[in-house]
């Protein structure tokens, strides 16, 4: 692949240290940026060949530490693999290779009239690769779904550095057995994902828009709960808190009533007669619930309008803290308004700062603690407040991750949901597919001394070689 | 058949009934692993098998291996266990949310008291099969929903799952929350395995609003072309289209289409309308120009209709049933090129096998009945068009006088897909070491697990 394309001086590898998730630090040992599935399947041949581990990266905008060598080793860069394939408007698929961002696939799908549903915050850097590893959600995905429902098929190099093509664009393969929903998700430890076929949606339409202000927390949760049950499916329904509004207020001036402690942006699609009827049973579900101030937007320019509130959100938090950590667990969505109590509780009680705007339709909540990295009591503090948030969550039934991944940010957590027994089922899984242990090692799952050894009598490898002297020359 | 010896049963195990010969049915999740923990104890000559229609565990003899699963005459189980039926709620599994529209569920239920009892709260679990399956048998397999141009594939309405594994260890997966990220996606291995690495034991799934009106109608057509063309304008023009589903058996006259339109009152209303209209602008005629009226199918007549086209449930013994798949848009051309070949006898050109497309779900089901079957020139054939496409053949049944007969698609498609293999392979090692849980014949085949031996063939 040529030398330029592999980083070894210690300034070329501090690009890699961290993801998205700054707070967690492993710089790699060497990048290398093959530009192909068989370069890719070379190095991962390589790697098996000397015993280094390996971790495959996109853009790096993940929020969990995945994309993180954290046993040294290899950063496998796709962001050469950079290419849509093709795009098959009559069976609405797109091929692309890994390293193609989110954004760029979606503009190259505009003028068929396509768009590709999954739309995290990210989505102008993000690449699909990155999204199949996280199995990455969105502010859509409430109605449209996750990654793992709009990916098809794909080529993957498995940890023996072999390509193989896992279903197809139709979604089906021989075996009948779901290697592709099992690889989405998986954190790029049972192989590297190098090309995706993608389902690709119909644009809507009609769309309308809505930022609805409410003076009180609870009138905002329960007018969510009251659109789930009726039934009605938005194609957005995204919470901000009082801070949020006021941070928003502030940096781009949208005019939410001062008095506004929680706005709703809701969205609607589809037909213009579906529209319309949609919007009738919202504005009767939301009346109950007096909202102070209801702004809606029809067309792009409207809703564009609309959505800087929400997308611009955690920018605005920039105005208090440089930098933020920030929490992904999803709850029952019944319980919205008391987890947000317990939630500000918590941060009143650690003393730190934080912004809560979260995708409510799905209970993703994304609690953002803003804070100053080179304040170490502050970190420590953050820490302590987050640990405390995910409890609160698992407590009232929810999971530590709905769109971020584990990681190796989450991985000491996992114990906090999962029994013993079934982290160890689950982490069978790692062996089927990687049971030499080089793809990603250390991600997901807690220290091996809690569940390394399985009842299967399968033993999962320890730890792996530096990169020896030489070894890619 | 005489049972072998058999370590007894652990004086644990809750029997609340037994019928002769052996069949005994348990008081639930807690004596099924109990039973597994029984199964796994070595050298217990044991196999336990999900019947096709997964409403029992049966344990049968190692001496009854896979290859006797593709023998003319199954041999009777030397004894059986099944869950409690329907009427017997399991406080413990069953809760259902109707505000967060999630309902958590023992896998024993079948569709139909499932669906009955959503439908009470004016909820829906939106899978169109067969409502005879138990959840059990849906997610063993995780067919193709007739209703997949609405509605989005089984893995995504299953929201967390209770599991044994071969080895009777015990997974909860996931819960009462609609997106998780949180370790492997567990429901993507036990769904659509046929509960060869596990049991699903109860199930999460979410739920949707019953819709406010629903409609039913069966189109004919002897001119697969004309149904073809019918379908192009149904979808562009109507917007309630809930499922459409395209077939043709031996039994009935042409081709016939079931379209189920769902939605806002008015709007099914309109496009009922705008069904009918669009027939009669095609020039398609009924056998007997029957009015409107007479399309609509009712309620319990959709019932059976849905039972009958869930091909995939309980597939006669004596078939032969696969699935084409590739890009809808590929299948369609490929329909297009059968009807060209013969306008009046449609497929003619691969021994006519009786064919079911459900529209949007990129297959086609394609079933020969004895007497019929393909040659298998005619399976390479079809075989090596499909691949073209990116697409397959997948073998979901076969009679076992045919085994043979297949070995060289057999071959073919496991030369590339040595891989796929391996990892079965662990699969199989990591979750049921001890081969207790039943393989698929037609899957244990595909991986090689399985060669036909002599007393396999006709």
């Amino acid at each position: 692949m040529g030398r330029s394309h592999v980083l070894r001086k210690p300034e070329e590898l501090m690009t890699y240290e961290c993801d998205g998730c700054v707070l967690v630090k492993h710089p790699p040992q060497l990048v290398v940026n093959p530009a192909n599935t068989q370069q890719v399947a070379d190095v991962v041949s390589v790697c098996l060949d000397f015993n280094v581990p390996y971790v495959a990266r996109g853009a790096g905008t993940g929020l969990s530490g995945g994309a993180l060598p954290s046993q040294g080793g290899v950063i496998i860069g796709l962001a050469r693999l950079n290419h849509i394939l093709s795009i098959d408007v009559e069976n609405r698929v797109a091929r692309c290779e890994a390293g193609v961002v989110n954004a760029w696939l979606n503009k190259a799908c505009e003028p068929y009239g396509l768009f590709y549903a999954p739309d995290p915050s990210s989505q102008a850097a993000c690449t699909i690769g990155g999204n199949v590893a996280e199995n990455a959600g969105g502010i859509h995905c409430f109605k449209y779904g996750v990654t793992v429902d709009h990916c098809l098929g794909a080529t993957m190099v498995t940890t023996e550095g072999r390509v193989v093509k896992l279903a197809g664009p139709s979604g089906f393969g021989a075996t009948g057995l779901d290697w592709m929903g099992l690889m989405v998700g998986s954190e790029g430890t049972f192989g590297i994902v190098t090309e995706i076929d993608v389902r690709l949606t119909p644009i809507p339409a009609d769309i309308v828009t809505y930022l609805v202000a409410f003076s009180k927390v609870a009138q905002a949760t329960e007018t969510v709960e009251a659109i789930i049950s009726s039934g009605l499916v938005p194609a957005a329904l995204e919470f901000m808190d009082a801070f949020t509004v006021k941070a928003v207020n502030e940096a781009f001036d949208v005019g939410f009533p001062a008095k506004a402690k929680a706005v709703l942006l809701i969205e609607l699609d589809g037909t213009a007669e579906q529209v319309a009827h949609d919007d009738k049973r919202l504005k009767a579900l939301m009346k109950p619930f007096k909202p102070l101030q209801i702004q809606s937007g029809r067309d792009s320019e409207e809703r564009q309008r609309l959505w800087k509130a929400r997308k611009g959100a955690v920018a605005a938090y920039g105005r208090y803290q440089p930098a933020f950590y920030l929490h992904d667990c999803v709850i029952p969505r019944q319980k919205l308004t008391e987890v947000l109590e317990a939630i500000n509780a918590i941060g009143k009680e650690y003393d730190v700062l934080i912004g809560n705007v979260f995708h409510a339709g799905d209970g993703n909540l994304h609690p953002n603690m803003l804070l100053d990295p080179n304040d170490a009591d502050m970190v420590s503090r953050v820490m302590a407040a987050g640990k405390a948030m995910l409890q609160v969550c698992l407590d009232a039934g929810g999971v530590l991750s709905g769109e971020h991944g584990i990681g190796l940010e989450k991985s000491e957590f996992m114990a906090l949901q999962y029994s013993e027994e079934s982290l160890a089922v689950m982490q069978r899984l790692k062996w089927v597919f990687d049971p030499v242990g080089l793809a990603n090692p250390l991600k997901i799952f807690p220290t091996r001394s809690h569940c390394g050894e399985t009842n299967a009598g399968i033993t999962l490898p320890e730890k792996h070689v530096a990169i020896g002297q030489g070894a890619w020359i | 058949m005489s049972a072998p010896p058999l370590t007894p049963f652990p004086e644990t195990l809750t029997v609340i009934k037994t019928t002769w010969p052996n069949q005994v049915t348990l008081s639930g999740q807690a004596d099924f692993q109990t039973m597994l923990a029984w199964a796994n104890q070595p050298d217990q000559p044991t196999r336990i098998t999900l019947t096709p229609d997964a409403t029992a565990v049966v344990a049968l003899p190692s001496s009854n291996t896979i290859d006797s699963s593709f023998t003319d005459t199954q041999p009777a189980p030397d004894f059986a266990m099944s869950w409690p039926d329907d009427s017997a709620t399991d406080e413990t599994t069953w809760s259902l949310d109707v505000d967060d529209l999630i309902l958590t569920t023992p896998s024993y239920r079948t569709l139909e008291s499932i669906q009955t009892t959503l439908a009470e709260q004016k909820l829906s679990l939106p899978w169109s099969l067969s409502p005879q399956r138990t959840l059990l048998s849906a997610l063993g397999e995780s067919p193709v929903l007739l209703n997949t141009l609405s509605t989005k594939p089984i893995p995504y309405w299953v929201i967390g799952s209770h599991a044994i594994t071969g080895d009777g260890q015990q997974m909860q997966y996931g819960g009462r929350v609609v997106k998780n990220v949180t370790g492997y996606d567990m429901n993507r291995v036990w769904l659509g395995s046929y509960h060869q690495f596990a049991t699903i034991t109860s199930a999460t799934v979410r739920l949707v609003a019953m819709p406010e009106a629903s409609r039913s109608m069966l189109f004919y057509s002897a001119s697969l072309t004309d149904m073809l063309g019918l379908i192009k304008r149904l979808r562009q023009d109507l917007t309630t289209v809930e499922s459409m589903v395209m077939f043709h058996t031996k039994q009935t006259f042409g081709w016939k289409l079931l379209v189920t339109l769902s939605g806002i009152d008015s709007f099914v209303e309109t496009d009922a309308e705008l069904a009918a209209m669009l027939f009669r602008q095609l020039g398609l005629q009924t056998p007997e120009q029957e009015p409107l009226q007479q399309w609509r199918v009712q309620e319990s007549e959709l019932a059976i209709l849905t039972h009958q086209l869930d091909w995939s449930f309980q597939p006669p013994a004596e078939s032969l049933l696969m699935r084409a798949y590739a890009s809808d848009g590929h299948l369609w051309s490929w329909l297009l090129q059968q009807a060209e070949v013969s306008a009046t006898t449609p497929l003619a050109n691969f021994e006519s096998p009786e064919l079911c497309w459900v529209v949007g779900s990129n297959s086609v089901m394609l079933r020969w009945r004895a007497l019929q079957w393909p040659d298998v020139a005619t399976l390479m054939t079809m075989q090596h068009g499909l691949e073209q496409v990116q697409g397959g053949l997948q073998l979901l049944h076969a009679a076992p006088n045919l085994v043979h007969k297949l070995m060289l698609w057999v071959n073919h498609v496991q030369a590339v897909q040595s891989v796929f293999r391996q990892w079965w392979q662990r699969l199989k090692q990591a979750y049921d070491p001890n081969r207790v849980l039943w393989t698929p014949p037609t899957l244990g085949l595909m991986m090689g697990d399985w060669t036909p031996s002599e007393g396999a063939s006709s």
